[in-house]
């Protein structure tokens, strides 16, 4: 296995009894090493009957997940359920043992929500009447209006101002009387004739009326009162009922939990064989596993079906099948690999580029932000943001180690020069600084075009390899053009001027060109290459060509940017260190510091992103893999349950 | 600081943009004789992984890339600006979210409802909630996100009326508020943008919102002004109370610069007016992205291209399996023919 590359997959067809089928794709979910196929013989539709059963344990997990919801409790999801599963009967034990507890919880519920809504109406109630206090009259007076529309009820409180634009049109009276969480209870009214208009702004706002409460009698301090005596009684009863939800949790969740587990398994199963294609008893599962597993996971199966499984084992094919990939970094490359995965997840034919970005990003980050001091905060930071648990804080450990290294380099600390450089101070050093930025994108570069040949080779992918612009003549041509220019206008040393390069340089040039300007038509010809019409693919050939030659200067120039960001970091930190010798210079050194490290520590992190998206990954990523997501019973795991995520 | 926050966003896309399918590349697809030629065409593109093994092709893949873009964009910008396009990605969350509810509400195949979802990778569980057996259900298990609050307050009228109507607007109102609220709260050259774009867009949608009520939905004033937006830029409540009251269509749109054709019923001239605005996004998307990218437009510039391609596969894959011709269908591409 290396590290550049994805575990090599075979694609595994097994023909399994119907007898069997269940035992057998239970032992591939325990083994995690199956990433089931996508695709279906045309013309096959899923078994009914495993669709029904999937069904019947999505139905089973729902019921549960109600019953812990009233419980207040949850499963342990990540625990895969123990003992033997078989999807086909397992349900009807899972509904017996249900049936009880459930009957129990749903008579509860039903007590709950009884007592919780009688307590909400009787606050709303109390809300109301408490509202009607300064009017000395019976309660039951105000349910006969005649000239008036009067309404109370709760709105979203964002939706008053909605609904007072909305009733432009007639007379109204909108009072906000008091706001709980989001809502507001409120009171509309306007004349009876408009009545109508006035009910649909509100119900068009959301508006849930409420009537007065049948119950409240007499003057609002005496329906009050009767009220609040109720509203107590009800709380008493409320204790109670949590009390006992409390018990039944502590009774009832070893159980539920098992059963819990057991229906997500078995739906699991259930999902992933009414998928199996199947030819009267015979079912075929089939799947890709990595190449190093596979021998585990014919024991596997055999050894659960009780007697050999015939398995035919194909071998991959990138170009007519989309191959899963499975990566395994080293532990220590795993918190790099974001800065790939941000991008796109390697392809089953490309090569792993994370190692190589790792390396990179970290080289081109230390030369941006080369400062003993400097990189020592960002590599504390980084160290404690991995205590938090949070994996980007070895990244950015990372980065302040190599800002430490090159501020070794550099002998600054701080903005200060307390050693001598190892290397030299950028301020000093500048052309030289600048050009070994562009000297180290150059190398970066034609790394990019080393990986690029090696993908095309994998992907047997002849015209890229040979004669694309990340191809065998692109490269030609970044290597001829890139010394035609150092010829004519370095190589005579400062202040030579323009010399002729030698003709053995020249002469290639043009003949490169022809060849990248006409790859498309040449593609056609030599590999029968589907291509664009031949004038067309001339008339683009060029453009690209174009945009190819341009290219080649302006991603190796982009390099540039490491040195001058290497030489700006230095002259804002002496800055910051000069102004840091007067009275409170502690507080400058201290600010000046923070700014320096939080601001410029992300600009760089950031160029140098960028540089890796555009400039590498450019000449040879695409990304475009799909992740190996293996048959699993862990809550969570993929495929069984397409789309599911948690 | 955002300049060079926006150089990694710059950097990314400009990485990708090759992988948008180009003139030529179009003109080939559109002369595809048959489904089986077209699938053949595009397996030969970047847009190869929305064509299955079994000949399938699944959009929703691309539509599914494209929100991953959208949300790889956003951890790239500044605070104001990610938030920003964080939540208008959100749009594809949104989708989703409607296409369960739609589907449980409908008691739709589990199949079919499956197929319509857009494949996002944000931790939202789309097929347990499928399984949910109602609408209810479905509010609860989102009751940690965003939307709860305003699907609980349609819930009422929904459960009095048992139309979604009501749950997709109040979605909608709380999704195109907030971002409302995100882009006013820009500033400088992104706020410019961010109104050229977005402002224009919701303004747009605002205003059609308001005459599918009217047309379609025959709905009252008072109703009409309530399921819209009062602030969206140049549509707000003003011209919304116009609308209400009776105001045609030709002479709002006018307003707008859009061009309605004279002579069409008002329900021709509104399918006209959100084809003219597709366009109008894509035009924009496309002038800006061969800019430099430095700004928030370059960004939206960008994710409109990935859904206006999306829209015009859409069209090709289905004006071919109804034998439309290659000139009927380029007609109602987004891109000029």
């Amino acid at each position: 296995m290396s590290i550049l590359a994805p575990e090599p997959m075979l694609e595994a067809n097994l023909f399994v009894l119907e007898a069997d089928v269940e035992v057998v794709t239970a032992a591939l979910a325990r083994m995690e090493a199956l990433h089931l196929e996508d695709s279906v013989p045309e013309g096959w539709k899923p078994s009914p009957e495993w669709t029904e059963l999937a069904d019947r344990y999505g139905r089973l997990r729902a019921r549960l997940d109600e019953m812990f919801k009233v419980l207040g409790s949850k499963p342990l999801p990540q625990s895969p359920a123990a003992g033997d599963l078989y999807p086909g009967r397992d349900w009807r034990d899972i509904e017996a043992r249900l049936a009880g507890p459930e009957e129990t919880i749903q008579a509860f519920e039903r007590q709950l929500k009884e007592a919780e809504q009688e307590s909400e109406r009787l606050k709303l109630s109390e809300s109301q009447i408490e509202l009607l206090l300064p009017l000395d009259m019976p309660v039951e007076g105000l349910r006969q209006l005649q000239y008036q529309a009067v309404s109370v009820g709760i709105m979203p409180s964002e939706n008053i101002p909605r609904v007072a634009e909305a009733l432009f049109q007639i007379p109204f009276i909108l009072i906000p009387l008091e706001s709980r969480k989001d809502r507001t209870l409120l009171l509309a009214a306007s004349s009876t004739d408009h009545a109508a208009i006035l009910d649909r702004a509100l119900k068009s706002a959301f508006f849930e009326p409420i009537a007065l409460p049948p119950e409240a009698l007499g003057r609002p301090t005496e329906a009050l009162k009767s009220l609040r005596r109720k509203a107590e009684e009800l709380q008493v009863r409320l204790k109670d009922l949590d009390h006992r939800r409390k018990e039944m949790a502590r009774e009832l969740w070893p159980e539920l939990s098992s059963l819990w587990r057991r229906a997500t398994a078995d739906g699991k199963l259930a999902e992933a064989i009414r998928r199996f294609p199947k030819y009267r008893e015979i079912s075929l599962i089939s799947g890709w596993v990595p190449a190093s597993e596979l021998e585990k996971v014919r024991k596997a199966v055999e050894s659960a079906a009780g007697h050999p499984i015939a398995m035919e084992v194909l071998k991959a094919d990138p170009s007519r099948q989309s191959v899963p990939s499975l990566v395994r970094s080293p532990r220590w490359l795993e918190p790099f690999e974001e800065l790939v995965t941000t991008f796109g997840l390697s392809s089953y034919n490309e090569i792993d580029p994370t190692p190589i970005v790792t390396v990179s990003f970290l080289i081109m980050y230390g030369m941006m932000f080369g400062d003993l001091g400097h990189g020592l905060l960002l590599l504390v930071a980084g160290l404690w943001l991995r205590r938090r648990h949070l994996d980007f804080g070895v990244l950015v450990a990372a980065a302040g180690a190599s800002g430490m290294l090159f501020g070794l380099l550099y002998g600054a600390a701080f903005g200060q020069p307390i050693v001598h450089p190892a290397w030299l101070r950028p301020l000093e050093g500048m052309w030289t600084i600048l050009a070994a930025a562009v000297a180290g994108g150059v190398l970066l570069l034609n790394i990019g075009f080393g990986l690029n040949l090696a993908n095309a080779w994998r992907s047997k992918d002849w015209p890229r390899l040979l004669l694309k612009k990340n191809g065998v003549v692109g490269i030609a041509l970044y290597w001829f053009v890139g010394i035609a220019l150092y010829k004519a206008l370095l190589a005579g040393g400062p202040g030579v001027g323009f010399r002729v390069p030698p003709k053995s340089v020249l002469l290639p040039i043009p003949v490169l060109c022809a060849l990248l300007w006409m790859h498309e038509p040449l593609a056609r010809w030599i590999w029968h290459h589907p291509s664009r019409p031949r004038g067309e693919a001339v008339v683009t050939g060029f453009f690209e060509l174009f945009e190819a030659v341009t290219g080649y200067l302006s991603n190796s120039l982009s390099f540039i940017r490491l040195g001058a960001f290497a030489v700006a970091h230095e002259g804002l930190s002496a800055l910051v260190a000069g102004y840091s010798k007067g009275r409170g210079g502690w507080l400058v050194l201290l600010l000046g510091t923070v700014l320096l490290v939080g601001f410029e520590g992300v600009i760089v992190g950031i160029q140098a992103i960028r540089l890796e998206y555009y400039e590498f990954f450019g000449r040879f990523f695409e990304g475009r893999g799909v992740p190996f997501e293996p048959l699993s019973l862990r809550t969570g795991g993929n495929h069984a349950s397409v789309g599911v995520r948690v | 600081m955002s300049l060079f926050s926006y150089a990694a966003a710059q950097g990314y896309i400009r990485a990708r943009l090759a992988r948008l399918l180009d003139r030529a590349t179009w003109d080939r697809l559109l002369g595809a004789r048959t489904p089986a030629e077209l699938r053949q065409l595009l397996l030969e593109t970047a847009v190869a992984p929305a064509v299955l093994r079994d000949g399938t092709i699944v959009l929703q893949i691309l539509r599914g890339e494209a929100c991953s873009a959208g949300r790889a964009l956003a951890r790239f910008l500044p605070r104001g600006s990610r938030e920003l396009v964080a939540w208008y990605n959100r749009r594809f969350e949104i989708e989703n979210l409607k296409t369960v509810l739609r589907a449980v509400h409908y008691h739709l195949e589990r199949s079919r409802a499956l197929s319509s979802l857009v494949p996002l990778q944000s931790g939202w569980r789309w097929e347990a909630l499928l399984e949910v057996g109602s609408v209810a259900g479905v509010i609860d298990q989102v009751r940690e996100s965003p939307y709860a609050r305003p699907l609980e307050h349609a819930m009422e009228r929904y459960t009095q009326e048992h139309r979604l109507f009501y749950l997709e607007v109040a979605i909608d109102l709380f999704y195109f508020q907030r971002l409302v609220r995100l882009i006013e709260a820009e500033s400088g050259a992104n706020e410019a943008d961010a109104r050229k774009f977005l402002g224009r867009w919701i303004a747009i949608e605002n205003l059609l919102w308001a005459y599918r009520y009217r047309i379609y939905g025959r709905m009252t004033p008072e109703e009409i002004i309530n399921y819209t937006l009062h602030r969206a830029f140049a549509v707000g409540l003003d011209t919304i109370r116009r609308v209400a009251l009776g105001s045609p269509l030709a002479i709002e749109a006018g307003r707008l610069g859009l061009q309605p054709s004279v002579g069409l019923s008002e329900a021709e001239t509104l399918t006209e007016m959100e084809h003219q605005a597709e366009r109008e996004r894509f035009e924009l998307a496309s002038a800006i992205i061969s800019r430099p990218l430095a700004r928030l437009g370059g960004i939206l510039g960008y994710l409109w291209l990935l859904d206006g391609e999306v829209h015009d596969l859409t069209v090709l894959v289905e004006g071919k399996a109804s034998g439309l011709s290659s000139a009927e269908i380029a007609r109602r591409f987004l891109r000029a023919a």
